[in-house]
């Protein structure tokens, strides 16, 4: 297994920034997720990864050796493709056998080799098929079995689940999984399913617009978010994020809506925006905490029953924020609720330069 | 599952499904399309019927009035084609008619028509140029056009689009129109009424063929199958050779067909830029118009006789030809 670093890699295609420059190191047994929208340019990493794509800009290093010219078939890495991309006139067998027989492994040792695969994403009752012939799953198991079979150095998945259906799917997302516990194997995952993301990654790096925006552990990027736009990509509901305007310790965010700052907040902010100014309030559903004479007061809108609880959507100034409550609790449209938000999880952020506040200085 | 897939299976399961579950209405109507369809059918085949039984007739049954649709089968019209024959005078016809039975039965029939055999006729040779041509060139054709067609197909070619369409534009003049310069050209060369010289041309001609052609079947076949080969440790023409090849076959067995077909029929440019060493049988075959009396039995017997090499390639792609392009794997 082994490292891959990436260092200022880019991509342009013509004047468009497909892959702004980006840093990511990508440890040994790692399992790294590259989450965003579609076009923010997670594919395009990859296939600079693989060498598919040439990068115009950067970088890249496979085990601290410089790969970046290097042709795909010399860096020993393995590609999970979104449809699979079985050969169509090979049989399962012929496919997953494939990649050995470029190497000039013996017959036997192919054999063997096949079989062992075979055995551990348990298809061996389907290697006399044609692609044609498997079911959606099946392929990409047979497709996760001709990565596999060579020990390749790493693995880049480019949304492998993300053309099956939602039953083989869940299996899918389990089996990956254990692949990548057993194998211990280094690997690059692409999906523009948050949940997928939070999920399966050791580490996430979220994208948009062709930018990392943030590169964390999946707790990191959901409770320390790095601007609005991670804040309210990732979860779901995302982040609630309120507007107000902060004047001596106090966040206004409507007539009887204030937040009193802890002292390190108000620190914080004041060094941020420098004595007062509008800022963005943030927390998750779970943060909010309804309580008789909370701070803060919202409308209720609608409330969602969601089986293990209620979700309470609120208008608070133009917003809507979503609380979490349990579940027998319900209220009446336009009633006035009031409620407080957890200290220790409550965010700010800066409107204008859409990034995080962060408490402490170093 | 492409749409390719399904609408051959929706296909079978109309024409395969036993009658007697089809409703009455959709009986009638499948047996008035199946009429129809041999009427057709056999209004096309009529003047190839006519060919296959003038190709078989005698000299006399061969220009009946009217016509014999039922008559005694003869190779007489093969044998003319293919054997050169001088005229027998009186005396050495009885000799022969004497030892008629040391004859091979080839030479029984020229005794019949009055002739003896004495070697093999120029058409012989204007089969085996037709061949060596025909062949020469839809081999070419259908290569170089294998490898522009990837080429074009998967790299950023500058002016891709301008050159696909000069390429088209190679096959837009018709033949007479530019016979006259290429005659010209080809004196000069030395590539008038060469094998070498007609293999160029009709490779010429069939590129551009070729090229869309296989472009169109190359499109199909997507690129991650190759990318899938290069990660795999496959070199790009190993690739293209393992993975793009046994995938283009249907196409490539498409264009060979067409290559083949305009290659063995092309009869304007036989004319006028061969004369002999390297004539085909098109341009020749109305040559025996002329010559003492009209042999129709020998020309139609030339002509179904070449028909039937490009029946046969044709047959025997007929699997590449008839089966869908079905790329299992992928779902588009
Ligand atoms: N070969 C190419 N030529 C030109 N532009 C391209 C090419 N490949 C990708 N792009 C552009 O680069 C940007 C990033 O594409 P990319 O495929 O990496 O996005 P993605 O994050 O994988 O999106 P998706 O979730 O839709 O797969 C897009 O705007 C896309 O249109
Ligand atoms: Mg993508």
């Amino acid at each position: 297994m082994a490292t891959i670093e990436l260092r200022q890699v880019e991509k342009k295609f013509g004047d468009l920034h497909a892959v702004k420059p980006m840093d990511l190191t990508v440890h040994d047994g790692e399992f790294v997720v590259l989450l965003g929208p579609s076009g923010c340019g997670k594919t395009t990493t990859l296939r600079m990864i693989s060498g598919l794509e040439s990068v115009t800009g950067g970088q890249i290093l496979i085990d601290g050796r410089d790969v970046t010219w290097a042709h795909p078939s010399e860096r020993n890495i393995a590609f999970v493709f979104q449809f699979f991309a079985l050969y169509p006139h090979m049989t399962a067998w012929q496919n997953i056998a494939f990649p050995l027989q470029s190497q000039g492994e013996s017959r036997a040792a192919v054999k063997q080799r096949v079989a062992e695969v075979a055995s551990l994403l348990r298809i061996n009752h389907l290697l006399h098929l044609r692609p044609g012939a498997l079911s959606g799953g099946d392929k990409q198991r047979v497709a996760l079995a001709r990565a596999l079979v060579r020990h390749p150095a790493a693995f880049l998945m480019d949304e492998p689940i993300g053309a099956l259906d939602a039953d083989a799917r869940e299996t899918m997302r389990a089996e990956i999984k254990r692949l990548h516990l057993l194998e211990h194997a280094t690997t690059v995952y692409v999906t523009h399913d948050q949940v997928e993301a939070m999920a399966m990654g050791d580490r996430i790096v979220v994208m948009s617009e062709a930018l990392v925006q943030q590169i964390g552990t999946p707790a990191e990027v959901y409770h320390k978010p790095a601007n609005l736009f991670v804040a309210r990509f990732i979860g779901s509901p995302g982040m609630n994020l309120v507007t107000g305007h902060y004047a001596n310790g106090v966040v206004h965010l409507s007539e009887n809506s204030r937040y009193l700052l802890s002292p390190e907040w108000n620190q914080a902010l004041q060094r941020e925006l420098g004595g007062e100014g509008k800022v963005i309030l943030g927390f998750r559903s779970e943060a909010g905490v309804i309580v008789e004479d909370g701070p803060l007061a919202a409308e209720v809108f609608t409330s969602d029953l969601h089986g293990a609880y209620n979700m309470l959507n609120l208008s608070l100034n133009d917003d809507l924020v979503h609380i979490r409550v349990p579940r027998g609790i319900r209220y009446p449209m336009g009633a006035t609720v009031r409620f407080n938000i957890d200290a220790e999880m409550v965010r700010f952020f800066n409107p204008r330069t859409e990034a995080a506040i962060t408490r402490r200085v170093r | 599952m492409t749409a390719l897939e399904g609408t051959s299976r929706q296909r079978s399961i109309t024409y395969a499904a036993p009658v007697h579950k089809v409703s009455r209405r959709a009986r009638v109507i499948l047996a008035i399309r199946a009429f129809l369809t041999v009427i057709v059918a056999l209004i096309m085949l009529i003047p190839v019927f006519w060919m296959a039984t003038t190709a078989f007739k005698s000299r006399a049954d061969a220009v009946a009035v009217p016509p014999k649709v039922f008559f005694k089968p003869t190779l007489e019209g093969f044998v003319n084609l293919l054997a050169e024959r001088s005229v027998l005078a009186q005396a050495r016809r009885q000799e022969m008619q004497a030892r008629r039975d040391e004859l091979s039965w080839i030479q029984r029939i020229a005794l019949d028509a009055g002739t003896e055999i004495i070697g093999v006729s120029q058409y012989v040779g204007r089969l085996r140029n037709s061949v060596i041509i025909a062949g020469g060139s839809t081999v070419l054709a259908v290569l170089l056009g294998l490898l522009s067609a990837y080429a074009f197909s998967r790299f950023n070619v500058p002016g891709s689009g301008d050159l696909l369409f000069f390429i088209l534009s190679q096959r837009m003049l018709p033949a007479v129109v530019v016979t006259i310069p290429i005659f010209l050209m080809y004196r000069r060369l030395g590539l008038h009424d060469t094998h070498i010289g007609m293999i160029l041309l009709y490779t010429v001609f069939n590129l551009s063929l070729s090229v869309w052609l296989l472009k169109g079947f190359i499109d199909e076949i997507p690129r991650q199958y190759e990318e899938a080969a290069l990660v795999d440790g496959y070199t790009r023409l190993q690739a293209f050779r393992k993975v793009v090849l046994p995938n283009a076959l249907t196409g490539i067995a498409a264009t060979t067909v067409f290559c083949l077909i305009f290659a063995w029929n092309e009869y304007a440019f036989a004319l006028m830029l061969t004369s002999d060493r390297a004539r085909t049988p098109p341009p020749s075959i109305p040559a025996k118009l002329g010559r003492g009396g009209i042999e129709w039995a020998a020309i139609a017997a030339g002509s179904l006789g070449f028909l039937i090499p490009v029946v046969i390639v044709t047959f025997a792609l007929r699997r590449y030809l008839l089966r869908g392009v079905t790329f299992g794997a992928i779902r588009q």
